[in-house]
């Protein structure tokens, strides 16, 4: 291991090293910015603030046909026509400009690219119609209350974003698990009165006959998913969003996380969308911008079974109407509740600390090219965004008894059952260890009865039997067969898939609470290897933790300028819980507690991660020198690879063939230095950078022996823990 | 106290005794310019402008102003419309405001700190036979400008401190001789014009523990020369915009340089800002107008040997006295252009659907470069201000109103809620001014606007030599209010009007302002963008510090206007109060050499009036 240097030496390179020290240096100034920005809520974030939008006095017809008075976003706002819009956007100056540029360098006739601009546009713009929004509102009301038990926003959520509103143009930023989001946005706007967001979305909607003109209409606009070097889509897709923006009749919604989240987790953010909307005010065309991130948390997720398929390498079907006719059996299920909180509205002026200055401004007709120092500020505002809607998150207690179930299924014998009792009882443990972290749970009744509710949601996964056995039901089984040519990855075997399924699935509600969990974990795991290597000295924890933490940023979020902050709570609320011990008053010296069960738990959250992430390398190791794989190969190797492990009981935990995990590593390898990014012909290859790929590997092996499960189990000893379909059937 | 009673007897004492021979040289004066030596006689001493002249708001919302200095808008009459909208938005009933309390009409003599004096310079000016004061009142009078936070500080008497003494020089030679004196005796020299700066510009610094002599040039102001073959008019530094204009006009000329504050506004005063005129567009700013300065520094006087019309001899240095707000010297004598008067003056005003496409029309203009001499355009919140001073209405006046206002809304979609308002003065030959008011008809066609005749258009512009008495009725009903100013090029002016409007109501609302008001205008229309002035004012009932407050959000205001492409200032200068934006405005090199200048024109900081950059920047300074 000193042979190797210091986990921390390991996990950057010299660059990486400097920019962190540019981060940091930047970081007491902005964290004073951050905290006189954002003042943290006056006290903690109840549930009773939260209220059932369905549970309304008035029936849904007589809502939906509400007068329609919404609170203004801006005080220059001018309702416009698609048209003017449209129009607005051809004659910019911007616009102008590129299409002169365009026109010149590629010879083509400038009324060609007016056309092609104007059918752009057409493919891009809104509709928003009232009377398609009321009608629309009104079914999904109905749709709602069938399968949905409850709404819950957060009124005192509400009145601070109304507070807020008024002078500058808004962005809503909410969380991504769900085609629901959409939706759920703008009803619950429309029933507190603000103005309707307009809604940036993929194009993959626009093919589904009806659907996309009825997104449309409620306010959607759409962006082509890439469009590479296409300039003239490029300048029209950001003159569009800054037009919304700077004449701010309506707030703005975007997903920072780019898409839909399979996995549960926040995916790291995306800057393109927010850089562009950023521009007016970066270039001085408004005064301000008020980013709203928004947390929407839901006990089950309408797209599970899709999502487990999907991670493991079954192609998603493509978007289509009947393909939604289909989905519409979810209309069967029960789906629980979802909860809403509109965090803390963000100024961005006041984030940014002003940078702009008519110095670096040139006139409007030119794209802003974006400074460093901005850049920076956009990556931090971006990160700040998710982790905001992270902990305004309200956390199921099906997602806690994800987790003690995994634990279970992972740690125990197979003849060892977990009973209801149990269950309870590690579930109550684990609440308040979650709460100390600052999570709120969804837990209304007493536990027993709250947690009974909330498993009977998830009776397709999990089945409790009449004497009080928790069991996991195999949803594989009923699915049909899949056409090995189809498989994303490698083509897993059915046995692997039928654990796999539902273990991807429960770990989709475990991931729901690793925001929490991921800094004491990576602690704990730190100071237990520390200690084992006869440390426990501060810095040396502090080392390994920044090797995980840096390992990991692909899968979190771990903005390095958080990353001594989150390090210093995360070891008091280790002591606080007993984890660490806090006895000791060498104060640079750490120890692990008595709390073993939770410091377990803990490090067992970080298996699939670590395990996938350990394959990842060795197969990038295997690549011969001077030869270079494409992600897809990366990815098919490592999965076979894994596939192997679990056959033959070396691992257990299924999380870790996940496509997004083993892409994430990848790309951790990648910002490491340890595999070398290639650019040929477009195509992106790599190729390993062998020397510290050893390392890493090595780094990374030595933490996964830690947290190898005790008691190992091969796939066939596992499936016998899950009872069939059929069988639940019986 | 005491001392304080002394230093005005004897203050008086000197003072009789100069006056004397102040009357001997009267007799051979031309003509005596309007502002007197003692300008407690002419001027108010809590607010703007004359004495005899204030606005009144008698029962049911009846304006009038107490002279007939600006007849067109003597009388006027709140309707009820304006007086719910004014309600709303300031929280006051101009139905309802009788007996407003008013300060009295002198200040408090006990509250004058005594001035404190250098015997040495006491008897050089004796020696000169220059007159001079130290009366509490005149030494108050010029303690500060016409800001709004000036006249609070001093309506409360919270001005720390005055200049010691007040001097008078009547030529060139007497600044000079005062300058050398100063010099030599380790005196401060504070210039004073025509006391309308609303950048804190004359502002002691209370720290200074030398003599602060106000230098006031209110009695040079004479014109020396007119040559008419040259169109050139030389003038004494202190003679006010007014007395210049209307001896010019006697021999059939103009500057045509036409500030807002013409009537006290002093030649000097316009060249050490960089002063501009309303209507620029025919005749230009000051520093197109200037052909020659005569300016004396602490070290020598500054000025050139030619009075050819241009001169092209290495850098130009009347462009350091542009703009030196006093800083390095007195400015003297100048040399203006000047025009035969026009032979036609027209007003016009227009209405547009709202001030976007009022800011486009005006953008067009420039774009087809046919401005008129002047041309304004009011937002919808500074139109319906200007309501509050409208002629009373007969009954059918009123039903007239009505109708145009429906046929507004019918023809030209025009509301009176979304609406912008421009002004405009055409001025020239009959047919020049033909064929250009043509010109702008068309165009404002074009963007949706309708004339609204010429009788409003001249109203629009004599409402504004009366702002500064709506100012202080204002500060009387409570409401702090003050003015602003920049100047942003095309493509970014819509923008700042919206964001600084955003940046104040945002900032109103986290202090908790509930009444108050923003608006703005597009003063000039120059090629390559404009000059946008803002109002801001808020009712301070109730409201902690409510001076301060308004400084705070002015200032954001200020920064979002620079944020926006705009600057510190278009024509108001910087003094004391907008030093902090200059470095970064002008580049710490600039201040560098700013401050290498001051150091060379002033080593001993004779002219120590702490304008343009901080003192603490010019210390630290390496150039």
């Amino acid at each position: 291991m000193s042979s190797n240097g210091s986990p921390s030496q390991i996990a950057e390179g010299t660059e990486q090293a400097e920019d962190r020290q540019k981060a940091a240096n930047a970081a007491p100034q902005l964290q004073d910015v951050l905290r006189h920005t954002c003042p943290s809520p006056a006290g903690p974030r109840v549930l009773s603030t939260f209220r059932n939008i369905l549970d309304r006095d008035s029936c849904d017809l007589v809502w939906v046909t509400k007068e329609w008075r919404p609170q203004q976003v801006t005080l220059h706002a001018r309702t416009r026509t698609t048209a003017k819009i449209r129009q607005d956007v051809i004659s910019s100056p911007k616009m102008q400009h590129t299409i002169e540029q365009l026109s010149s360098q590629n010879e083509v006739p400038k009324e060609a690219l007016w056309r092609e601009l104007n059918d752009i546009l057409i493919e891009m713009g809104h509709t928003q119609t009232m009377p398609v929004v009321r009608w629309f509102g009104y079914v999904l009301s109905k749709i709602m209350r069938k399968i949905y038990s409850g709404v819950f926003v957060n009124e005192e959520s509400i009145a601070r974003l109304r507070a807020s509103i008024g002078n500058n143009p808004v962005i809503f930023m909410p969380s991504h698990r769900s085609y629901a989001d959409f939706l759920l946005m703008s009803y619950v706007c429309f029933h507190y009165n603000i103005m309707l967001p307009v809604i940036a979305a993929g194009m993959d909607f626009v093919s589904m006959w009806g659907v996309g003109r009825l997104l449309r209409d409620s306010g959607a606009f759409f962006i082509r998913r890439s469009f590479g070097n296409d300039k003239l889509y490029w300048a029209a897709f950001s003159e569009y969003v800054q037009t919304l923006i700077t004449a701010g009749e309506n707030p703005i919604e975007f997903f920072v996380e780019g898409t839909r989240s399979r996995t549960a987790k926040s995916l790291c953010p995306k800057l393109g969308l927010l850089s562009v909307a950023l521009e007016p005010y970066l270039t001085g065309q408004v005064s301000d911008i008020v980013v709203v991130p928004i947390n929407i948390s839901y006990d089950r997720t309408l797209e599970e079974t899709l999502y487990s398929y999907e991670l493991l390498g079954v192609p998603k079907p493509k978007e289509s109407t009947s393909g939604l006719f289909k989905a519409l059996n979810v209309l069967d299920e029960q789906y629980g509740r979802i909860h809403i909180d509109f965090t803390e509205p963000i100024s961005v002026n006041k984030f940014f600390g002003d940078l702009r200055s008519p110095k670096l401004m040139r006139p409007l007709h030119l794209p802003h090219q974006i400074t460093p120092d901005e850049s920076t500020r956009i990556i931090w505002l971006a990160n700040y965004v998710v982790r905001q809607q992270q902990k305004n998150a309200v956390i199921s207690l099906f997602s806690l008894a994800a987790v003690v179930i995994t634990h279970h299924v992972l740690t125990k014998p197979r003849n060892q059952l977990l009973n209801m009792h149990q269950l309870t009882r590690q579930v109550a443990s684990l609440k308040s260890a979650a709460e100390s972290f600052g999570a709120l749970i969804d837990c209304r009744d007493n536990l027993e009865v709250s947690l009974q509710n909330a498993l009977h949601i998830h009776k397709s996964l999990i089945v409790t039997s009449k004497d009080g056995q928790v069991q996991v039901k195999n949803v594989a089984a009923a699915q049909a067969p899949i056409d090995p040519a189809k498989m994303k990855g490698h083509s897993l075997q059915d046995k692997t898939l039928q654990v796999g399924v539902p273990m991807v699935m429960l770990q989709h509600y475990v991931n729901q609470t690793l925001h929490l969990f991921i800094c004491p974990a990576i602690v704990s795991l730190s100071v237990q290897q520390s200690i084992n290597q006869g440390s426990g000295m501060k810095d040396d924890v502090f080392a390994r933790y920044l090797f995980l933490r840096t390992l990991l940023s692909h899968e979190f979020i771990l903005h390095k300028a958080w990353e001594t902050m989150d390090f210093e709570q995360s070891i008091q609320q280790l002591q606080k819980l007993g984890v660490l011990d806090e006895s000791l008053h060498d104060s640079m010296k750490l120890s692990l507690g008595s709390n073993s069960h939770l410091h377990q738990i803990l490090c067992q959250l970080l298996l699939p991660f670590l395990a996938g992430y350990s394959s990842a390398c060795s197969t990038m190791l295997e690549v011969p020198a001077g030869k270079t794989v494409s992600l897809n190969e990366a990815l098919k190797s490592t999965q076979a690879r894994l596939e192997k492990l679990l056959l033959s009981a070396q691992l257990n935990h299924h999380y870790s063939l996940s496509l997004d995990l083993l892409t994430a590593a990848v790309n951790s390898l990648s910002s490491m230095g340890a595999v070398i990014k290639n650019k040929e012909n477009g195509k992106v290859l790599y190729s390993p950078n062998s020397n510290r790929l050893r390392q890493v590997t090595q780094i990374v092996g030595d933490f996964l022996q830690l947290v190898a499960p005790i008691c190992r189990k091969s796939q066939d000893e596992q499936a016998r823990l899950f009872i069939t379909q059929a069988k639940a059937r019986l | 106290m005491d001392s304080e009673l002394h230093g005005l007897n004897a203050g008086s004492d000197r003072e009789c005794e100069r006056l004397d021979y102040f009357d001997d040289v009267e007799n051979n004066r031309k003509s005596s310019g309007s502002i007197p030596l003692k300008r407690q006689e002419l001027l108010k001493w809590h607010g703007w402008g004359y004495k005899d002249t204030k606005v009144i708001v008698t029962q049911r919302g009846k304006l009038f102003i107490t002279s007939n200095r600006y007849p067109l808008v003597k009388i006027s009459q709140v309707s009820q419309k304006v007086r719910e909208w004014i309600q709303q938005v300031w929280g006051i009933d101009l139905y309802e405001v009788e007996n407003i309390p008013e300060p009295p009409e002198n200040p408090e003599i006990s509250n004058f700190p005594g001035p404190f004096l250098d015997s040495e310079f006491l008897d050089g000016l004796l020696t000169l036979q220059i007159v001079y004061s130290t009366d509490g009142e005149d030494r108050f009078f010029r303690s500060h400008g016409q800001a709004m936070s000036d006249i609070m500080n001093a309506r409360q008497y919270q001005i720390t401190r005055l200049p010691d003494l007040v001097v008078w020089p009547n030529s060139h030679e007497d600044v000079v001789k005062i300058v050398d004196l100063s010099n030599k005796c380790n005196i401060v020299i504070i210039p004073f014009g025509g006391g309308t700066n609303v950048t804190s510009a004359v502002t002691c610094n209370p720290n200074e523990t030398r003599m602060i002599v106000s230098l006031d040039t209110s009695q040079m102001n004479q014109i020396l020369w007119l040559d008419k073959r040259n169109l050139t008019v030389c003038v004494q530094s202190g003679i006010t915009g007014q007395d210049l204009e209307e001896q010019l006009f006697r021999e059939g000329f103009t500057t045509g340089h036409d500030p807002d504050s013409l009537e006290f506004s002093s030649v000097g005063g316009w060249v050490s800002t960089r002063a501009s005129g309303m209507k620029k567009n025919r005749y230009g700013n000051i520093e197109d107008l200037v052909v020659h300065i005569r300016f004396v520094t602490a070290v020598g006087v500054l000025e050139k040997e030619s009075r050819g019309p241009r001169i092209s001899c290495g850098i130009d240095f009347n462009q350091i006295i542009l703009g030196s707000e006093g800083t390095l010297g007195v400015i003297t004598e100048v040399c203006l252009k000047v025009r035969h008067l026009p032979q036609l003056q027209v007003y016009a005003s227009f209405v547009f659907p709202d001030f976007e496409t009022g800011v486009k029309f005006t953008h067009d203009v420039a774009m087809k470069n046919i401005q008129p001499a002047s041309l304004r355009l009011m937002d919808n919140m500074q139109f319906r201000m200007g309501l509050i001073m409208k002629e009373e209405q007969t009954f059918i006046g009123e039903i007239v109103d009505k109708l145009k206002l429906i046929a507004l809304s019918a023809i030209a979609n025009i509301n009176e809620d979304e609406m912008s308002f421009a002004v405009a003065v055409f001025e020239g030959f009959k047919d020049e001014v033909a064929i250009n008011k043509v010109k702008i008809e068309k165009l404002v066609v074009k963007y949706g606007g309708v004339s609204a005749g010429a009788k409003n258009g001249e109203r629009g512009y004599l409402l504004t030599s009366t702002i500064g008495y709506m100012r202080d009725i204002c500060l009387n009903l409570g409401m702090l209010s003050d003015s602003f100013e920049t100047s942003v090029p095309w493509d970014r002016v819509l923008q700042l009007c919206q964001n600084v409007k955003s940046v104040v109501a945002e900032e109103s609302k986290e202090k908790g302002l509930k009444h108050l008001s923003v608006c703005c205008r597009v003063t000039q229309v120059y090629d390559t963008g404009a000059c946008v002035y803002f109002y801001f004012a808020f009712n301070a009932a109730g409201v902690v510090d409510a001076l301060r407050v308004y400084e705070q959000i002015e200032s954001r205001a200020r920064d979002e206007a620079i944020a926006c492409g705009g600057n510190i200032s278009h024509h108001h200068g910087v003094g004391q109060k907008r030093r902090k934006w200059v470095p970064r405005q002008i580049s710490p090199t600039a201040v560098g050499l700013y401050s290498a200048i001051k150091k060379t024109l002033d080593p001993n900081n004779v002219f120590a009036v702490q304008n343009i950059v901080l003192p603490a920047e010019i210390t630290s300074s390496k150039l």
